[in-house]
């Protein structure tokens, strides 16, 4: 990938297919003019586009109006625990809750930036950081919790994320999360010197509703055979940039008005300007016009749980994936690494 | 390469340090996990493992830093690292998002905080809002001074150490009396934390020149990339980028005529509606009106078409004022003007012309990309509110140029422009006026009409990030009145500011990501193993999108320098990007060429200053011209040329 350049532009079409909620406060057109409400950073409950413009770039609206209704406890306030901590408070959700009772050591101003040296010996990790961690965003509630996590703490949370906790402390949480109903989201993640692990949770059947942020792409149809599978043709001034496994929509079709139904099909590619979807045969010709736009559609992940990840890391049994290409340590090792050393972790 | 054992102690016996690359590194990465349990983009499978076994030292142990804030990392790097890093001078380029989370690192690993380091840091741009999503070292408070002084004295207040210093300069050709050879020759390395090509290009330039490591990093959304430049080892940043060239480059006939996407819509509401009729207009009548004589000199240099619209646009703004003063119903007249203009009878003119066409060449038009518009509604006494939006936001936009106070009440809007009650004007088909020929010379204007024109017109500066001013809302009115013509998706008023205001998508959570593991480079060259055998295979850059799970976490090593050959008979047979022949001190011409040819062996035939090939500081031609003989025989010059005595 080339250097990012300031006056990229970024082509977009609107991701929404018109059916899930439309958080965008400024509504053009689709609502009466008196009806239309005021500008959004004015309001309370609506989000702060001028502040969050640049991610509402990435995110859209939906998620952002997702985002600023979650309540994240973080447990372990070292150096990975204020990073998470302050990554996320920037990013706007409703509210996030410290938890770490240990004393502040000297050693720990090395990672975490917010202590200083009046706190060490002093005051917690969680309080020490609590102030300045709560000036990084006025829209976010930050508070403390001290001593031990309890179950009741977790009503209405949707993610922990765990540092430095015990094994024991973790497969117990673990199984604590996924049995709430909605599941808790469940994160682990530790450094060990130059190695690290992070461990991801999100229950049973969580629902993925955007695999990649990518902005839908159209393209307009030039013809469909009648065949099976069925190939479409799209207009060679444009290559339609669809991939394997998409998901499409068709609307406007001439003569095969079969597809015009509004129901997603998964597509094949065969070459930038083709691709084949259903059995064609048995649908009236293609006589001209339609637009394909490419549809999230939203799919189901199960997770495994702390307990059997550990043993099996994938759920599926496979080989572990990479985290680096070039690794200096293949994975397997470090998988079995970083139990060996939780397993040591008191 | 790693053994297992050796993992299995980096994770046993390391147990305990932390280091903090590490942890800005997942810290990025888990809250993006955090964040994608609203269902956007792909959780990871799970597990992410991250290591970098290579900067394990086999000095262990803290030594004197035992119970300071450098515990962990003197620990796991060693106390000599320790020395090393204190005293680095470092030059970061750019205090944003990715200079904000640099400057963190830095001061948490105790760089540049010897008595011989030195981190100067430098951004020419002040704080504004928006910037505070991902510059976490600002706060509100801090909107509008410069980014690098606020920046430099919050980590100066974490570690008082450092020793920071904070420019506000830009890096480029102008500021090399600044950052000239006594600068440059003093660094360590350079740090790139910059948002442009441009500037990236220059630095590299510089590096290059003075041989220094380069670090590089950039984001875009969840994707991010992280380079290093190593003298005499790598490919420079200059060998790989490509030209700005726009992929999304649209038709000039799809915008203007033929649009089929939103995105179309939006560029063209930019480009020609609000570009025209709120900057160029407003820029030119002033032009005009201030100095008539300059006005026409200046538009006799623009083209046709341009002039053209240069006087149709200030007519235009001169027939408004005739009617008398300005005030609030004229600026509603004429967004009144612009909607039946743009969005209704342009539309019957252009739907006309071509189904005129259809039916001359018997060949179906409207196909393709070529979709048919259909023509914007108006009813006079219950206006549709598509046409109101775009009534409100231009109308008041007019406001601006004219210092009418605003109308922002919209039950108050509505009533006026009922009680304007306001028609649609009667359309005939173009026949043979296709392009309006009026001839709008400037002669034709009543000079009594320019005499009265005492009021002047303020242009607007288009600035996404006001939402008071109108101009996203503009934007988005008309974008989705084009949109409905051709029967389009609309546009979220959100989106429209992102596209037309040109906003590169940003997160706090790729940045950090993308720094974690800049900061571990930065580590490898103050340990010196960019000097070391292998160099190559120690180090990583990274690509890296967040958004898809741990699929796309490419890390790879960099590219080996490119090799030419000299193919000279000297002793220099291959050179890189990263080569110089140095020389000490000043020399004069024919030294310097005598002292090149003795280094590189072969003849000397042209010199050039650096980038530029146009001009030649020596011509070994033009040198042995000096011994040509010139005679004039027989009313004939006579030259003969003759090469250079040795």
């Amino acid at each position: 990938m080339s250097a990012l350049e300031g006056e990229e532009l970024h082509a977009l079409e609107p991701t929404s297919t018109g059916n899930s909620d439309r958080q965008d406060v400024l509504v053009t057109g689709m609502v009466d003019f008196l009806g239309h409400l005021c500008i959004p950073h004015r309001s309370e409950t609506a989000i702060d586009t001028n502040l969050y413009s640049r991610q509402i770039g990435t995110f859209g609206m939906e998620t952002m109006g997702k985002l600023i209704q979650m309540k994240v406890l973080i447990s372990g306030l070292r150096g990975l625990g204020v990073e998470v901590a302050k990554n996320l408070i920037l990013a706007g959700p409703a509210m996030v809750i410290l938890h770490d009772d240990s004393i502040a050591e000297q050693r720990d101003l090395g990672a975490n930036f917010y202590l200083t040296e009046q706190d060490v010996g002093s005051r917690t990790r969680a309080e020490a950081s609590l102030k300045q961690l709560s000036e990084l965003n006025p829209y976010v509630s930050v508070r403390t919790h001290q001593g031990p996590l309890t179950e009741e703490l977790l009503s209405g949370v949707s993610l922990v994320v765990f540092s430095e906790t015990s094994q024991s402390e973790l497969l117990r949480w673990n199984e604590v999360c996924r049995t709430r109903n909605p599941p808790v989201g469940f994160i682990t993640a530790d450094c060990f010197g130059l190695a690290s692990s992070v461990f991801v949770d999100f229950g049973e059947s969580f629902t993925c509703r955007d695999k990649d942020g990518e902005e839908p792409r159209s393209a307009i149809v030039s013809g469909v055979t009648l065949e099976s599978p069925g190939t479409v043709h799209t207009h060679q001034d444009r290559r339609h940039g669809f991939n394997d496994g998409d998901w499409v929509v068709f609307r406007e079709v001439q003569g095969m008005t079969q597809l015009n139904d509004g129901k997603p099909r998964q597509i094949k590619v065969t070459g930038p300007y083709s691709f084949s979807i259903e059995d064609t045969t048995g649908y009236s010709a293609y006589v001209s016009d339609g637009i394909v736009t490419q549809t999230k559609v939203p799919h189901s992940i199960k997770f495994s749980s702390y307990k059997n990840s550990l043993v099996q890391p994938k759920h599926s049994g496979e080989e572990m994936h990479a985290a680096d290409l070039s690794a200096s340590t293949p994975p397997c090792s470090s998988h079995k690494g970083c139990v060996f050393s939780l397993g040591l972790a008191p | 390469m790693f053994s297992e054992e050796n993992a299995f102690s980096c994770y046993a016996n390391r147990m305990d340090p932390r280091d903090e690359r590490l942890c800005a590194f997942l810290g990025g990465a888990v809250a993006q996990e955090v964040i994608k349990k609203t269902g956007k983009f792909t959780p990871v499978e799970q597990w992410i493992h991250h290591d970098d076994a290579c900067l394990v030292q086999s000095t262990a142990g803290a030594g004197d830093y035992d119970g300071t804030r450098y515990a962990h990392q003197a620990a796991v790097l060693g106390t000599n690292f320790m020395e090393s890093i204190k005293k680095q001078r470092v030059f970061l380029v750019g205090c944003g998002a990715l200079g904000c989370e640099y400057l963190k690192g830095l001061a948490l690993m105790g760089a540049c905080s010897g008595a011989d380091g030195k981190l100067i840091v430098t951004d020419m741009d002040r704080i504004e809002v928006s910037n505070l999503s991902r510059q976490f070292l600002f706060r509100q408070s801090d909107v509008g001074n410069p980014k690098s002084t606020s920046a430099a004295r919050v980590v100066k207040g974490w570690n008082p150490d450092l020793q920071i210093e904070a420019l506000e300069k830009g890096v480029g050709v102008t500021s090399e009396d600044f950052f000239d050879d006594a600068f440059w020759t003093s660094l360590d390395l350079c740090w790139n934390a910059l948002d442009n090509v441009v500037a990236r290009k220059y630095t590299d330039k510089c590096c290059l020149w003075y041989g220094l490591p380069l670090l590089e990093s950039g984001t875009l959304g969840t994707k991010c990339n992280s380079d290093v430049f190593l003298p005499g080892l790598t490919k420079s940043y200059n060998d790989g980028v490509e030209t700005d060239a726009n992929e999304t480059q649209i038709a000039m006939c799809t915008l203007r005529s033929f649009p089929f996407l939103p995105l179309h819509c939006i560029e063209f509401a930019k480009q020609a509606y609000f570009s025209d009729y709120m900057e160029f207009a407003p820029q030119q009548y002033e032009s005009f009106r201030k100095d008539p004589a300059g006005f026409f000199e200046q538009l006799d240099a623009m083209s046709e078409a341009e002039q053209f619209k240069a006087l149709k646009m200030i007519k235009g703004i001169i027939e408004l004022q005739q009617a008398g003063a300005i005030d609030f119903d004229v600026c509603i007249k004429a967004a009144f003007n612009h909607y039946c203009r743009d969005f209704v009878t342009s539309i019957r003119d252009l739907v006309y012309n071509c189904d005129e066409i259809e039916k001359t060449t018997g060949k179906p038009f409207w196909t393709g990309t070529k979709r048919r518009p259909i023509e914007a509604k108006w009813d006079t006494s219950a206006p549709p509110a598509e046409a109101l939006e775009y009534l409100y936001a231009t109308a008041n936009c007019y406001a601006f140029m004219w210092k009418v106070p605003f109308v922002r009440n919209r039950t108050e809007f509505q009533k006026r422009v009922v009680q304007l009650n306001l028609q649609v004007p009667a359309w005939a088909p173009p026949s043979d006026k296709k392009v309006e020929t009026e001839e709008d010379d400037g002669d034709k204007v009543d000079p009594a009409a320019i005499e009265a024109l005492k009021a002047g017109i303020w242009a607007h500066d288009f600035e996404k990030d006001d939402d008071t001013n109108f101009h996203i809302d503009f934007l988005t009115a008309s974008t989705n009145l084009r949109a409905s013509n051709y029967d389009i998706k609309h546009t979220e008023r959100s989106t429209v500011k992102v596209t037309a205001g040109r906003i590169i998508p940003a997160l706090a959570t790729t940045t950090a990501m993308i720094c974690g593991l800049v900061d571990m480079e930065f580590l490898k060259i103050v340990l010196g193993m960019h000097r070391e055998e292998g160099a190559l295979d120690k180090f990583y850059n990274a690509n890296v999108n967040l958004a898809t799970g741990l699929q796309a976490m490419n890390v790879f090593r960099p590219e080996p320098a490119i090799v030419r050959k000299t193919e000279l008979p000297g002793s220099v047979a291959e050179f890189t990007s990263w080569d110089k022949v140095e020389v000490d001190g000043e020399i004069p011409l024919e030294e310097l060429v005598k002292h090149l040819e003795a280094k590189l062996g072969g003849e000397l035939r042209r010199l050039h200053p650096a980038g530029n090939d146009k001009v030649a500081l020596y011509d070994r031609s033009q040198a042995e011209m000096l011994n040509w003989k010139i005679e004039i025989s027989a009313g004939q010059v006579q030259v003969e040329q003759q090469h250079r005595q040795e």
